[in-house]
């Protein structure tokens, strides 16, 4: 028991972020997975710090220079505008983390209002200078001359030169054809051995994160969105706007999702990971569609509505800032079951060979794996969905329960 | 020219069924300063009318069919949906009957001020929470600096109304609509809510159009009142001269009704029935199929009976003068 005379410790409300953390945070499973996910985003983020061809550090005779360095933007070596997206994640990651780190920390001990203001700002912030620095990088693309810096290494060795090179952990690019060293078994130089054109399958393993994860992120926010709009035109003007939708949901959900997909993508000429993405977004909408439709009909008829409506607020203000943040938590939990789901989705159909054959995503080694019966290039790829899909499937129940307020502990 | 004047308003639903004649034919006028009591039973059509004024009526099925309501001179039944957007919330404030839900549950209210602050008038981020956090303390919310931070599942609903009449006040509106403003609260919390937009119509010399079925109310705020009966108005006068000469033998039942007419014991009045269903209101007077006195006479239109000061009914068979004043000190009718 404590006294009335004692110090009371002053807490000041929680957000209502800050109440689900509370709650998550008492789930040890679902925090375990959270970090297990945040460890698969950091191994993509910062997958050029393990495996690239590029050493750090280059000393000849003539100077020293970073060749890894001026790769990360060099459209040469990273063809793709995803590895150069992730690359820039990483470069901005020594100011983004220290300044959304800051703004948190700092914010600690102010009132309710102010950590939210400062919160938010420090994320704008990040956000600001992660696109400011990819638009650059896109805007004025960098392209090296391609060197092959082992080869160069030994010919100077071979011709007396001294020669200091650091290369990361894996020296080698996760595209670059070896045919001197295929299917080569485990051994220390290729922790999981390579694959039929002697590529390393750990550095493909390790750059198949980036696409895995980008699929499924970017798939549901596609497929979010559009269930968002639709579903909340359809619950919030109801009538027969309401019909039409409903019944066009119903016809989308009638077609087996699968076939369309393999339909759809086998027509696809060059199929890129955007088509891949598109496509499962294009199967996947009606979920949220329904679920955000049956939350505005609820909320529609409250007279917080109304209210808004006679304070004189527009339409899209009063379905996106005022009914839709209601019916938003719902949508956020199915939305982290996607996330696993779509990765699953992509696997299969990249493991079909209808996916886009020019990344190395965890369904396309997969499938290399099942063409070349290599027991390496089927486990490493089958374990590393499967340890990411429970991840995030877990880390969706925690979320669940926490936004569940009889759930609370 | 009166704030608002509303001129032979029809408001009808269209349904499945038919046309629902919900508001037909009302007509008022509102004074800056003044306080205009609707009262009737549920289903009168009272709240579709305060709706109509802003057009904030659904629809479909709801459409306003015929008359004006001129508010400035300006007719807000046709005025184009952008200019309605700049008198709603601007210059005319609602105020909901359930306080409970009339708040978004994830902002803060200071935050849900601002808002509609930052809506209407051209002033900073900061400027505008200042003039959220004086409008909660001109409504008398204790701690309104701490408050001001607050969700609205942290107050009671006392607390909530005064949110609400924060927020429909912050634009400094002319005219205040308020939908049983108080049906929704415990009878302690009612009287202040009432003493507060008293106070504060005194201060800002807004018109208050208020919404109520309690006569009650009526007495204690309004300068004026409109009975409503079946969408049509029945008996309109001061205050004083509805209490003074009931004449209507609809409002004579209401007042009848009253709890405190009747002696310990007894049973309270009543009037028989309930209001009938829009789809078949009873032709001519729309009272008379609850009429203790109605008459072959009465499925005619009923006249408009003047008995000046701006005391008129529509009624073939009106209370007598003695009656009248018989229901005026406390009685009751005999039937």
């Amino acid at each position: 028991m404590t006294s009335a005379t004692e110090p009371v410790e002053v807490t000041t409300d929680p957000t209502y972020g800050e109440l689900v953390w509370s709650q998550f945070r008492k789930r040890g499973l679902a925090m375990a997975s959270l970090f297990g996910v945040l460890f698969l985003v950091a191994v993509a983020v910062y997958a050029p710090l393990f495996v690239s061809d590029k050493p750090f550090i280059w000393v000849t005779a003539e100077g020293a220079q970073s060749p890894w360095l001026g790769s990360l933007f060099d459209r040469n070596f990273f063809e793709s505008t995803l590895d150069i997206f992730f690359n820039v994640l990483m470069v901005t990651s020594l100011a983004t983390v220290p300044i959304v780190a800051a703004t948190y920390w700092m914010s600690r001990n102010l009132g309710r209002h102010g950590r939210k203001k400062w919160r938010s700002r420090g994320l704008l912030a990040a956000i600001a200078i992660i696109l400011v620095v990819f638009s650059a990088v896109t805007v004025f693309p960098t392209k090296n001359p391609k060197v092959v810096y082992d080869r160069v290494e030994q010919s100077l060795i071979d011709k007396g030169e001294e020669v200091t090179a650091v290369y990361p952990v894996l020296p080698y690019s996760f595209r670059k054809v070896n045919v001197r060293e295929t299917l080569e078994p485990i051994s220390l130089r290729h922790p999981l051995g390579t694959d039929k054109a002697g590529r390393d399958v750990a550095a493909r393993m390790i750059y198949g994160t980036r696409i895995s994860l980008t699929i499924g992120v970017f798939a549901v926010a596609i497929y979010i969105t559009v269930g968002i709009i639709v579903g909340g035109i359809a619950g919030f003007y109801g009538g027969r706007v309401d019909v039409a939708i409903q019944r066009l949901i119903e016809i989308v959900m009638c077609i087996p999702s699968f076939f369309l997909i393999l339909t759809v993508a086998a027509f696809i000429p060059d199929r890129s990971i955007f088509h891949i993405m598109f496509i499962i977004a294009a199967v996947r909408w009606t979920g949220p569609a329904r679920l955000v439709r049956a939350e505005f009909l609820r909320l529609r008829k409250l007279d917080f509505v109304a209210a808004a409506e006679a304070a004189g607020y527009r339409t899209p203000w009063i379905i996106f800032r005022e009914i839709l943040p209601n019916a938003i938590g719902p949508v956020l939990v199915s939305a982290t079951f996607g996330v696993a789901s779509a990765i699953l989705l992509e696997s299969s159909i990249s493991f079909l060979g209808l996916g886009d054959i020019t990344v190395p995503s965890w369904g396309q080694i997969l499938a290399a794996g099942r063409t070349t019966g290599n027991w390496i290039l089927i486990l490493a790829p089958g374990f590393a969905i499967f340890i990411t899909v429970s991840l995030l499937n877990l880390m969706g129940e925690g979320f669940r329960d926490a936004l569940d307020p009889k759930m609370r502990k | 020219m009166p704030l608002l004047e509303v001129n032979n308003l029809q408001t009808h639903f269209f349904t499945d069924a038919g046309q629902l004649p919900s508001v037909d034919g009302v007509s008022f006028t509102i004074d800056s300063g003044e306080t205009l009591g609707v009262v009737g039973e549920s289903g009168c059509g009272k709240s579709v009318t305060a709706m109509s004024i802003l057009r904030l009526i659904p629809q479909p099925p709801g459409r306003i069919v015929g008359g004006e309501i001129l508010f400035k001179g300006r007719d807000l039944a046709h005025m184009p949906i952008e200019d309605l957007r700049k008198v709603r919330g601007n210059e005319i404030s609602v105020i909901f009957q359930e306080p409970m839900t009339s708040l978004n549950p994830v902002y803060t209210v200071g935050d849900q001020i601002m808002e509609a602050i930052l809506l209407h008038q051209e002033v900073e981020e900061d400027e505008a929470r200042e003039l959220a956090l004086e409008m909660l303390k001109a409504t008398g919310i204790p701690a309104a600096e701490t408050r001001i931070d607050e969700y609205p599942h942290q107050m009671s609903g006392g607390m909530k109304q005064r949110v609400m009449i924060a927020m429909a006040l912050c634009c400094q509106p002319d005219l205040l609509i308020a939908d049983e403003p108080t049906t929704a609260l415990d009878v302690t919390i009612q009287a202040q809510i009432l003493e507060l937009l008293k106070e504060l119509q005194e201060q800002r010399g807004m018109g208050i159009l208020l919404i109520t079925h309690d006569l009650g109310v009526v007495a204690e705020t309004c300068d004026r009142v409109v009975v409503l009966y079946a969408g049509r108005v029945a008996e309109t006068a001061t205050t004083i001269d509805l209490f003074d000469r009931p004449t209507h033998p609809y409002t004579a039942g209401l007042l009848q009704s009253l709890p405190d007419r009747a002696t310990a014991g007894e049973r309270l009045y009543t009037i028989d029935g309930m209001v009938p269903s829009p789809l078949n209101f009873p032709t001519g007077c729309r009272f008379r199929s609850r009429c203790p006195r109605a008459t072959e006479q009465c499925s005619e239109k009923p006249p408009k009976i003047d008995l000046g000061n701006g005391h008129h009914v529509w009624c073939h068979h009106p209370l007598s003068a003695e009656e009248s004043a018989k229901l005026a000190e406390g009685g009751v009718l005999d039937e």
